[in-house]
């Protein structure tokens, strides 16, 4: 992204979470503001141009970076997301995305009979990945499909 | 490979090779029924644990160990139990675990619960019906039935008519189907209660399937007419109901109407989806089916257990 164009600044120190699919910025920050105690300013900017996507959204960490269990949650509604540290203005550390093969305790399960759904069971909801071409999930005790676009509305 | 020390869950635990041997396997129970009690499991132990009622489930497994000479211990009901003081399924059984069972039959209403007991348990654990989800070894004994009527499942046209969406039976019995080649499936409901896409989804790409809502069109086409209960408690209106339940009725009247005759086929209870009028007719299969359940859950004891014949 070419400096002069940008319409928030670089950020000198913090993680920048880039080619998230645009509306899901608003779940993404809802997540860093569950996940993150101890955070710093979030810029969030929305429906930002794209050569890829057509539109997406941006979300700037300023002097924080989040936890591998808000960036595997992320990764869950941004598949395609890239995630950047940055340090003293530059990219230090670059990585795409990647869909846990398994999630525990992070989805829940969307079938109100499934046994991970009875509060007096206290059992904690495990998905598998069907596969790594598809983005379906599937309960590890019911067997109930996940599809992609439910899985916002999923998360713990 | 047998299916020693495996948990059943589901009907995709079984593979092809394991229906066609456990299906041999229920023959030869019967032959050594027929001879007197058995010794074969002397000394083992069976827990039954149902969540919920069941009279044919239950029964046909504890049949099924006594004749082979094992023991059985019945969790009894629910209410009296620590489950009723809060105690989690996973804890209960655990605890039956440690007694020192060979193998734990669960019925519960909550989809996903065998598989949790599987999990908690050492001994192998029989899934004997989970929420709406999946009854495995009551698609043994369906399939079992077949087999023994016709010589074969592959070919076969099969009807699965009644409350296809709240059951666990239809789905179980077309996951079981769609294992074998040239299998038709007729799904024949009301649109409220046709077959969950879900089960759909894990057959498409294994078997020929049609949904239909009428049964008259499509029962002269059928080798099988696998009847499942319409339950009042799923319609809103009583009307609705009524409509339903007397255009899905089996009777003598419709048989005799359709030149070729399916098997008649229900997992039981039945109410009054089928005529208590044709229960002689020799194609009507749902006792015998019934009957074939402690045979079939014998072999399946057998081989969960490694019993040495």
């Amino acid at each position: 992204m070419n400096g002069e164009n940008m319409i928030v600044k670089k950020i000198r120190e913090g993680f920048v979470i880039d080619h998230i699919p645009a509306e899901r910025g608003l779940t993404v920050l809802g997540l860093l503001e569950a996940e993150e105690k101890s955070r710093g300013p979030i810029i969030l900017l929305m429906n930002v141009e794209s050569k890829k996507m057509g539109k997406k959204d941006i979300v700037k960490l300023i002097d924080m970076s989040p936890k591998k269990q808000t960036v595997d949650k992320i990764s869950l509604v941004a598949p395609n997301a890239t995630f950047n540290a940055i340090k003293d203005f530059n990219v230090v550390e670059k990585r795409k995305a990647e869909r846990p093969n398994r999630v525990v305790g992070i989805l829940r399960c969307p079938n109100p009979k499934c046994i991970t759904n009875d509060e007096k069971e206290h059992v904690t909801s495990v998905l598998r990945l069907m596969d790594r071409e598809s983005p379906l999930y599937v309960c590890q005790y019911c067997d109930r499909m996940v599809e992609e676009e439910a899985i916002p509305d999923l998360l713990l | 490979m047998t299916l020693k020390g495996r948990d059943i869950i589901s009907v995709f635990d079984f593979t092809i090779d394991d229906f066609h041997r456990l299906f041999k396997k229920a023959e030869e129970m019967r032959e050594m029924f027929q001879e007197g009690p058995s010794n074969l499991a002397k000394g083992k132990n069976l827990t039954t644990i149902f969540f919920e009622p069941s009279t044919r489930t239950r029964l046909s497994f504890t049949y099924a160990m006594l004749k082979l000479g094992g023991s059985v211990v019945d969790f009894g009901p629910v209410e009296a139990s620590s489950v009723a003081k809060g105690e989690t399924l996973a804890d209960t059984i655990r605890m039956v675990d440690g007694y020192g069972t060979d193998v734990i039959v669960l019925r519960h209403g909550l989809e996903g619960a065998s598989r949790l007991a599987a999990e908690a348990a050492s001994a192998p654990v029989i899934n004997a019906g989970d929420g709406s989800r999946e009854h495995p070894t009551q698609a043994l004994l369906d399939l079992y039935t077949m087999w023994r009527v016709f010589g074969r499942i592959d070919g076969l046209k099969v009807g699965i008519l009644g409350d296809l969406k709240h059951g666990r039976t239809p789905s179980s019995l077309s996951y079981g189907l769609s294992m074998f080649n040239d299998v038709k499936i007729y799904f024949i409901a009301p649109e409220l209660l046709q077959i969950r896409e879900e089960v759909v989804e894990k057959i498409r790409s294994r078997v020929d399937y049609s949904l239909s809502e009428g049964l008259k069109e499509v029962i002269g086409d059928l080798d099988v007419l696998y009847v499942t209960r319409i339950q009042k408690e799923r319609f809103t209106h009583e009307h609705e109901y009524l409509l339903v339940k007397g255009t899905y009725r089996v009777d003598e009247r419709l048989l005799k109407e359709t030149k070729a005759k399916p098997i008649i086929m229900h997992p039981l209870p039945r109410v009054d989806e089928i005529s208590p009028e044709i229960d002689n007719f020799p194609n009507a299969r749902y006792f015998e089916q019934a009957s074939n359940g402690v045979f079939a859950r014998a072999a399946l004891i057998s081989e969960v257990m490694g019993l040495e014949e």
